[in-house]
């Protein structure tokens, strides 16, 4: 997606008859899928039988023309269809050919079936989310797949800064698992250097208080206190400058300690007699980082997102308008676009067979 | 040689976002110059965790980095800055307050190089009217809808318990300075970058946005199970936790045979996902009994075997143990000085011909 909205022309090699397993996956409107229609935006389908002689025939041939192919099936599926990387170079030696798999290409776990859950689970991220004496949980979002499209994407534009050096054909492997440990930074430090094992804990941050989530009288607000500078501006804000002298809280490490057993509850009690909108405007009047838990509803409707054109609204064949979140990267002369909605299974079949002389029928 | 052998970039952003966008620049050849305004406390140099006084945080983000600190209102000061900029291919900035003084507008600094590429990184963005807002990784979490659908229906929603926005963002960061790089080698011209980190986050959470513009719904957090799918979610054992997963039809048959659910198997309440969503309760209870008593590994053992898609919630102690990560080279070493050898995450992108090593220095001054 990120290479389609940027002025890549993706083309999307489907199963016939099935497609793309997304095609599948809810919400659906009218039949059709809302969420394939928000990562498949800007490309074109076709569907090809790859174990078909003629498909496999005009996949390389694709391929010869492509700069890029990027493949999530489990490890060894492509070498033996017959287009693993060292068939591919064969077809195209300057193929940047990209793929992306639940634990990557290679070792003891290469090819398990997982989802984002399992990969959560085994990443660490599971283990820090959660209340204290909860059970773990779960990302409300599949993280791991965002974390992995878009190392994925970053890892192909490095392969085609190497390759304008080089000339050479590049592979990029990427996994699941990698990815969301690579952001564990903190737990990980916390580990080797200091031998302290995390845990989840709620709202609360290892390293800094007051750091939470509060029932205000109309919802709930996120407030963060993560340096002195936001500890005074704190304190201005709910009328307690007495605990700037505290000695008990003045500094994060202390606030942390002594926060379940008094922080805790000033900052409750303030919240509860307060409206969202008045204590978000307050404490962000003194620098203090505060925000209200927003919904959806709240996000798309909202004065400041409408002006960053944060969700865009996007014509599909299968699904008709839809509006979605938009292109978060924003380039100033080469900025990304969305020039057309998600394709309908085998949408550019003709046109693309037509240019490389195949017949529907011997392909499928 | 690796990629970016020929860029020059520098860091002024002093924030976790910025760092991790230009730790992927270093990683892979950059040479990132970390410039820190004067006095400043409460930046990365004094970021959590410490050990004995010390950064690892900064050690880590700044692994192989030179660092170096302006005065803004020193003119020696500036006129390095300025003559350091005109040599640069990348920017990345934050918080522009931090150097009060000097003028860091884009605008500004395409006028002293047409070709680098300015990479602007905030909370909530520079337009609209929360440009400017003090914003933190919880505060991100909460403004971009994430938090609120993370947790269960009922109770308080919690935070994802890492820095998901500050990391994500600096890869988009990183993603659209690659791409102007890209389009720099055509047109000869640098460009703007824009991202803020609540932006950042809404992409990942597109399936209450598609229900509410899409259907006029609203969907709510759901705990570890798919409003959609069951049974998919996290069960206790006898000694920790197992998450499974049941994301087809034709995987309840085995799913039961692991589980030993035969009476469960062939009752048309719940053979297919259709059918299991309208029985649910009785379902998971179910999957409870049949879990509770067994151990973990014991478990993922069982469904592994099923080819059921299964795993351990791992704790620190498992994760800093993975038999996987370890052959995937994911243990990075950094050696500092006085503080020794520790580790920390290598970075994820395995680029033929590029591979990392996983040892790194620290930073130096």
């Amino acid at each position: 997606m990120y290479l389609a909205d940027f002025g890549a022309e993706v083309i999307k090699i489907e199963r016939p008859g099935s497609g793309d397993m997304c095609r599948n996956w809810p919400p659906f409107r009218d039949g059709a899928s809302l969420y394939f229609s928000f990562l498949n935006r800007g490309k074109k389908s076709i569907t090809v039988n790859a174990s078909n002689p003629k498909g496999k025939e005009l996949l390389l041939e694709l391929v010869g023309d492509a700069d890029v192919v990027c493949e999530n099936f489990k490890a060894g599926n492509m070498d033996r269809l017959g287009l693993g990387y060292e068939q591919l170079r064969l077809a195209n030696d300057r193929i940047v050919y990209a793929s992306l798999s639940g634990y990557g290409a290679n070792g003891p776990l290469k090819g398990l079936p997982a989802y984002d859950l399992m990969l959560q689970c085994q990443s660490g991220i599971a283990h820090l989310t959660g209340e204290r004496s909860g059970i773990p949980i779960k990302a409300g979002q599949a993280i791991g797949d965002h974390l992995s499209g878009i190392y994925l994407a970053n890892a192909i534009c490095l392969a085609l800064i190497a390759r304008a050096a080089t000339g050479q054909s590049q592979r990029v492997d990427i996994s699941i698992l990698d990815s969301i440990f690579s952001i564990l930074g903190g737990a990980v430090l916390d580990y080797s250097g200091n031998g302290v094992h995390h845990k989840r804990n709620g709202n609360t941050s290892p390293w800094h208080a007051p750091c939470d989530v509060f029932q205000t009288v109309t919802g709930f607000a996120a407030l963060d206190v993560t340096n002195e500078l936001e500890w005074n501006g704190f304190c201005q804000t709910i009328g307690r400058q007495d605990l700037l002298a505290d000695e008990s809280l003045d500094n994060s490490e202390k606030r942390v300690r002594n926060y379940e057993s008094g922080l805790k509850k000033i900052i409750g009690d303030y919240m509860a007699t307060r409206s969202l909108d008045e204590v978000v405007e307050a404490f962000n009047r003194n620098s203090v980082p505060c925000s209200a838990v927003m919904d959806a509803g709240d996000l798309v409707d909202n004065p400041h997102h409408k002006v960053r054109n944060t969700f865009i609204t996007v014509d599909g064949k299968a699904t008709g308008s839809v509006t979605m979140p938009g292109i978060s990267i924003k380039l100033g002369n080469a900025p990304g676009s969305v020039l057309s909605g998600a394709p309908a299974l085998g949408e550019h079949n003709s046109e693309i067979l037509q240019q490389y002389g195949y017949e529907e029928d011997e392909i499928i | 040689m690796k990629p970016l052998n020929e860029i020059k970039a520098l860091d002024l952003s002093d924030s976790y976002a910025g760092a991790f966008c230009a730790l992927q620049l270093s990683d892979f050849g950059a040479q990132v110059i970390k410039v820190n305004a004067k006095g400043r406390e409460a930046g990365i140099k004094d970021s959590m965790p410490l050990k004995n006084g010390r950064s690892l945080m900064h050690a880590y983000l700044n692994r192989g980095n030179k660092c170096i600190e302006i005065s803004p209102d020193d003119k020696a000061d500036i006129d390095a800055l300025l003559k350091l900029i005109g040599e640069s291919d990348v920017m990345i900035v934050g918080d522009r307050n931090l150097f009060a003084g000097i003028d860091l507008h884009y605008e500004a600094i395409r006028d002293i190089n047409s070709r680098i590429v300015y990479a602007s990184i905030t909370g909530f963005g520079e337009s609209g009217e929360y440009a400017g807002r003090p914003c933190a990784e919880i505060v991100a979490q909460a403004a971009s809808g994430v938090l609120g659908f993370t947790g269960f229906p009922g109770d308080v929603p919690v935070r994802i318990g890492v820095e998901f926005g500050d990391t994500l963002a600096g890869m988009k960061l990183n993603l659209g300075i690659l791409m102007a790089l890209l389009d720099r080698s055509r047109t000869g011209t640098g460009d703007r970058v824009e991202v803020s980190i609540v932006d950042s986050l809404i992409d990942t959470n597109e399936l209450p946005v598609l229900y509410r513009t899409g259907l006029g719904e609203v969907i709510e957090r759901a705990g570890n199970g798919d409003p959609t799918i069951t049974p998919y979610g996290i069960y206790q054992t006898k000694d920790g936790f197992v998450s499974i997963g049941v994301a087809s039809d034709s995987m309840w048959q085995p799913f039961c045979e692991a589980l030993g659910l035969g009476e469960l198997e062939h009752d048309p309440k719940y053979t297919n996902n259709e059918s299991r969503l309208g029985n649910r309760e009785a379902l998971e209870t179910a999957i409870s009994k049949a879990v509770v008593n067994a151990t973990a590994d014991d478990i993922v053992r069982r469904m592994r075997s099923h080819r059921v898609p299964a795993a351990k919630v791992y704790s620190m102690e498992d994760v800093m143990h993975s038999e996987q990560l370890e052959y995937r080279n994911m243990y990075a070493s950094i050696y500092v000085p006085d503080l020794g050898a520790f580790t920390v995450p290598n970075n994820p992108m395995n680029v033929e011909g590029f591979n990392l090593s996983g040892i790194y220095g620290a930073p130096e001054k």
